[in-house]
């Protein structure tokens, strides 16, 4: 049932996300285009209107990557709570496939923008730079892919794990993050039932993350306090293997948070939601 | 009012804030019935039938089909269509059968595929982009494609034209098995009076009548559609 929910989720997301995917890089590549044919222009009109063109674009790129996580939130309160709920909610599957299948789809893909974004973002900003210099446009790769060569062939396990534990970390977090915008979104559904859920599942969308992010920045701040204060030296090996446990543990703690608050989500759906 | 129960409504009471949608409601039927719900605007009728469907939490009282309580098992058994349009727009109807058909194991497509073609919709266009009425028709169709126990129907010939009201009432006589029930809520009680076999008044949300339509017929010598009027004259 699980692989069923997915691809239905998948259909959903697709239809508006494929064209926003589309769109970002084609509106890097006309900002970094314009930016590094700026960059090479002596004239000054030309110069402005170029770079007038190229700061529009960006304001559109970054607008572009910002609508993503509202589309996601809206998309998941309009598929569960709005008329569709009708139908996804009398589905014969258990109510943790329901939202299981649904971060899963979000953070699959919310992963694929994050790739779209690195090559699109690194593009649109640094091209102008690049030119100036008098590189490339594409120079900024160059110097990444230099460093993450370098660092593969000096300490290769290292580089391994580093990349794991960077991806491990990247996926817990946007799960953590949309558990708590879609618990919040259950939460507005339940308290405003009928009126204004969809602006109520908002405002505890927000009230929601900044709960469980503060907490959390505590429960760092006092561990991080906890190894200065211990007298560590950042710099010594021991240090280092102690912050890459503590690390782990943080990636556990975050794994663990979000299990709780999509089990608070999965206990109000089959609850206490009233779908008027 | 025989056999096996196939849906047990005990003691229902729904609030909303202070108000009661539904008060100490209870209703029991048996397979193979044409029920229809009938009661005015307001009356609770849809507060009934989402509770039945697992939509809602009653703030006390309980439901249980062939045993089960409003949950996954009992989806499997009962067929829900609502007062408004679920089928999501970005699905072109073929797209619906598909879903139906996923998850739904006692979903018929072939029998889903012809009555969308004797009713003339497009199969590959998005439900978006198709009248409210068809929209409506897809969605009936999907629904009563479906060899379920329970059928709970909410209003479902009240946005459709006489022409349309007059082909859903013969399939839904036509769906109906001797395992199954239907239960039917609508104000077009003339066009369902010749299809019913028990009847529901309710007012205020409680239970003002439950009965057989022949036998009080033949006991009041009127209408179901005339009883109605009588027990709900303003």
């Amino acid at each position: 049932m699980l692989k069923k929910l997915l691809k239905y989720d998948y259909l959903s997301l697709r239809r508006f996300l494929i064209p926003l995917y589309s769109l970002t890089p084609v509106l890097a590549l006309l900002a970094g285009l314009l930016s590094w044919i700026a960059a090479k222009s002596d004239y000054f009109l030309v110069y402005l209107g170029l770079q007038s063109i190229y700061w529009f674009s960006v304001v559109a790129l970054v607008l572009s990557a910002a609508l993503l996580p509202v589309l996601l939130v809206v998309n998941y309160y309009k598929g569960m709570y709005s008329d569709a709920g009708y139908l996804t909610l009398l589905l014969p599957v258990k109510r943790r496939q329901l939202l299981f299948s649904k971060l899963l789809c979000t953070v699959i893909f919310l992963v694929a923008y994050i790739v779209v974004a690195f090559f699109s973002f690194g593009f649109a900003f640094f091209a102008g730079t690049a030119a100036a210099a008098g590189h490339n446009p594409f120079y900024a790769y160059v110097i990444v892919f230099t460093m993450i060569g370098d660092f593969l062939t000096t300490a290769p396990i290292n580089a391994v794990l580093l990349v794991i534990e960077g991806l491990l970390y990247l996926f817990v977090l946007l799960i953590l993050e949309f558990s708590n915008y879609y618990f919040g979104v259950t939460l507005g559904a339940v308290v405003f039932q009928g009126k204004g859920k969809i602006w109520g599942g908002i405002l505890f969308c927000v009230v929601t993350d900044v709960a469980v992010s503060t907490l959390l920045s505590l429960v760092n701040l006092a561990v991080s306090g906890g190894i200065l204060a211990g007298g560590a030296d950042l710099s010594s090996f021991e240090s280092a293997a102690t912050l890459q446990v503590f690390l782990i543990l943080g990636i556990v703690l975050r794994l663990g948070v979000a299990v709780l608050v999509n089990f608070f989500n999965i206990r109000m759906t089959e609850k206490k939601l009233n779908l008027g | 009012m025989q056999g096996q129960p196939l849906l047990s409504v005990n003691q229902i009471t729904k609030l909303y804030g202070s108000f009661p949608s539904l008060s100490d409601f209870s209703l029991t039927l048996t397979p193979g019935k044409i029920v229809a719900l009938l009661g005015p605007n307001g009356s609770g009728k849809t507060t009934l039938l989402k509770i039945i469907a697992g939509l809602l939490v009653p703030s006390a009282g309980s439901v249980s089909i062939l045993g089960n309580p409003p949950g996954e098992e009992a989806r499997n058994l009962v067929a829900y269509l609502p007062d408004r349009i679920s089928v999501p727009g970005w699905m072109s109807s073929n797209r619906a059968i598909d879903y139906f058909a996923d998850f739904f194991r006692d979903f018929d497509r072939p029998k889903a595929e012809k009555m969308l073609a004797d009713l003339g919709i497009p199969l590959d266009k998005p439900l978006g982009k198709l009248s409210k009425g068809m929209r409506e028709k897809v969605q009936l169709s999907l629904v009563m494609s479906r060899n379920a126990k329970l059928y709970l129907l909410d209003e479902p010939i009240s946005g459709v034209d006489p022409a349309a009201r007059e082909y859903i009432l013969r399939t839904i006589l036509t769906c109906h098995s001797p395992d199954s029930t239907i239960l039917i809520s609508t104000h077009l009680i003339a066009d369902v009076e010749e299809v019913i076999d028990e009847f529901v008044f309710i007012r205020d949300g409680r239970l003002l009548c439950y009965d057989s339509a022949d036998e009080a017929r033949k006991r009041e010598g009127k209408t179901v559609d005339e009883m109605f009027r009588e027990a709900f004259r303003c």
